[in-house]
């Protein structure tokens, strides 16, 4: 992938801009980044895109336009009746929303270290 | 019509005094010092009438989160609620009969209160408490009504429904009500708690009296995240542990142990707790002038059951210091420890495919 250095973050959702589509990727239907069952929040992207899957834990956005990047519960989005279509911003859970410029991104999730297996393992929401 | 230009920097500036009026009282205690059951009474039958219900309903009011809990199964667990549910038949017809003498009334209300002592009954199989939402019977209704009188009133407007919703506005904050389950004949209502705590951020407070106060219940937040009792308890009596640090397994509760020892004892106190060194510290600018402090940490003492990324046993415990923009709330990630540079550290944690070469600068972080 050619980054271009441009790179924000929603708590452990990270963001970095690339310069084009990698070749191969499967397209896939949008769907939350990240999302916690315990707590019913989720992290994702609202807005005219297309999402495509990198592997289990990351993904590549081509943003059409400006979207929005909420941390918001499923109860709040069920209530606001919002597609992921809509670039809408909805009440927050912890963080704030952001925006995300029309471009292309690669969404990674910030890795965690396990000190008793000695390797990096998926965050725990 | 109204538009822009009449929302003037005089207007702009009473925002202030209407949201004091509508949480202060609740915050600092005197709502609940100064409240009343027939506030409440009086609240839950305006909004009966105003739903044209023919019928005033039976008010059972639980002052706290467990109470409420027990009050739900003693009057709709089947298990439990053929007394309680005769004694508000019996009620509800006694408060709508205009033949009933003001005696009969307060000797009913009587019967409601004394459910209070069925409640240590309640222990086993017990059903999951419910409530109803409803925008003006809720802890919220309160500042939907305060934005509703702080427009009517100074941008002047005049509305058909502006009479009832002035007298929601002024009884809404003495009715005390948190939430509230609706049926036709009886209303469960959950009060306010007698005091709650708050920084910017949402619920707070890093003392033993708790965050959101009940007489015989207390909750306990740190910067608006939810943390059990038992860290307070063990921290207060001074039986918090490293091992009890480690062992927890969420990062919310592991940042809320941060954070109250933090602001009860300095950063002196952090290290101490967790026998640690601080390995390196800098603070990272990136853009639209926010920076960033990050520290590493690492323990004194190497541990035999610990593992470095490159396999090796008896290493040091390490953590990543990281503040969160939103929230504010201090994070101690688990590290390797064979890091010395807290920049190198923090890009080894983003995701695999972004290399080290790849600066560690936001455009936004939230």
């Amino acid at each position: 992938m050619n980054f271009t250095g441009k790179s924000l973050h929603q708590g452990d959702v990270e963001f970095f801009e690339i310069k084009e589509l990698p070749k191969g990727l499967k397209k896939i239907d949008k769907q939350f980044i990240a999302a916690s069952e315990k707590s019913g929040s989720f992290h994702a992207l609202f807005g005219n895109y297309d999402m495509y899957e990198v592997d289990d834990n990351s993904f590549i956005v081509d943003c059409k336009e400006e979207c929005i990047l909420n941390h918001s519960l499923k109860e709040i989005l069920e209530n606001a009746n919002v597609s992921l279509n809509e670039a809408k911003v909805l009440t927050k859970k912890d963080h704030r929303h952001s925006i995300i410029p029309k471009g292309i991104h690669f969404i990674g999730i910030q890795q965690r270290f396990d000190p008793l297996e000695g390797f990096k393992i998926k965050v725990r929401d | 019509m109204k538009n822009l230009s009449d929302y003037t920097e005089e207007i702009k500036s009473k925002i202030s005094i209407y949201k004091d009026k509508c949480v202060n009282d609740l915050y600092n205690g005197t709502e609940h010092s100064l409240w009343k059951r027939e506030y409440t009474v009086n609240y839950i039958n305006y909004i009966y009438k105003l739903s044209n219900e023919k019928d005033k309903p039976v008010v059972v009011i639980a002052d706290n989160i467990i109470e409420y809990k027990l009050y739900f199964n003693l009057l709709f667990n089947e298990r439990y609620n053929k007394k309680s549910t005769e004694i508000i038949n019996f009620v509800h017809k006694i408060i709508n009969d205009p033949n009933s003498s003001s005696e009969d009334i307060s000797n009913s209300e009587k019967l409601i209160l004394d459910l209070k002592n069925d409640l240590s009954h309640i222990k086993t199989d017990l059903i999951k408490a419910e409530t109803h939402y409803l925008f003006i019977c809720s802890e919220y209704a309160r500042v939907y009504l305060m934005w509703f009188k702080f427009i009517k009133d100074e941008f002047k407007l005049n509305t058909s429904v502006g009479e009832k919703l002035d007298w929601l506005y002024d009884n809404v904050n003495k009715s005390n009500i948190a939430k509230a389950f609706f049926c036709k004949n009886i209303v469960l209502v959950l009060r306010m708690p007698k005091k709650i705590k708050r920084n910017s951020v949402g619920f707070h407070s890093v003392d033993n009296e708790g965050a959101i106060i009940y007489d015989n219940q207390k909750l306990h937040y740190i910067n608006g995240r939810s943390i059990p009792n038992w860290v307070f308890d063990k921290y207060f009596s001074k039986t918090l542990t490293f091992k009890d640090f480690v062992n927890e397994n969420n990062e919310d509760i592991k940042a809320g142990i941060i954070t109250l020892i933090k602001e009860n004892e300095g950063n002196e106190g952090l290290i101490k707790f967790l026998d640690a060194i601080k390995v390196d510290e800098q603070i990272i600018h990136h853009a639209n002038n926010y920076s960033e402090t990050m520290i590493l940490y690492k323990t004194k003492s190497k541990y035999s059951f610990l593992k470095d990324s490159k396999g090796n046993t008896n290493v040091s415990y390490a953590w990543l210091s990281m503040n969160c923009p939103s929230t504010g709330s201090n994070y101690l990630i688990d590290t390797c420890p064979t890091f010395t540079d807290v920049l190198e550290c923090a890009k080894w944690h983003r995701p695999n495919q972004i290399n080290s070469k790849i600066p560690y600068f936001w455009q936004s972080a939230n």
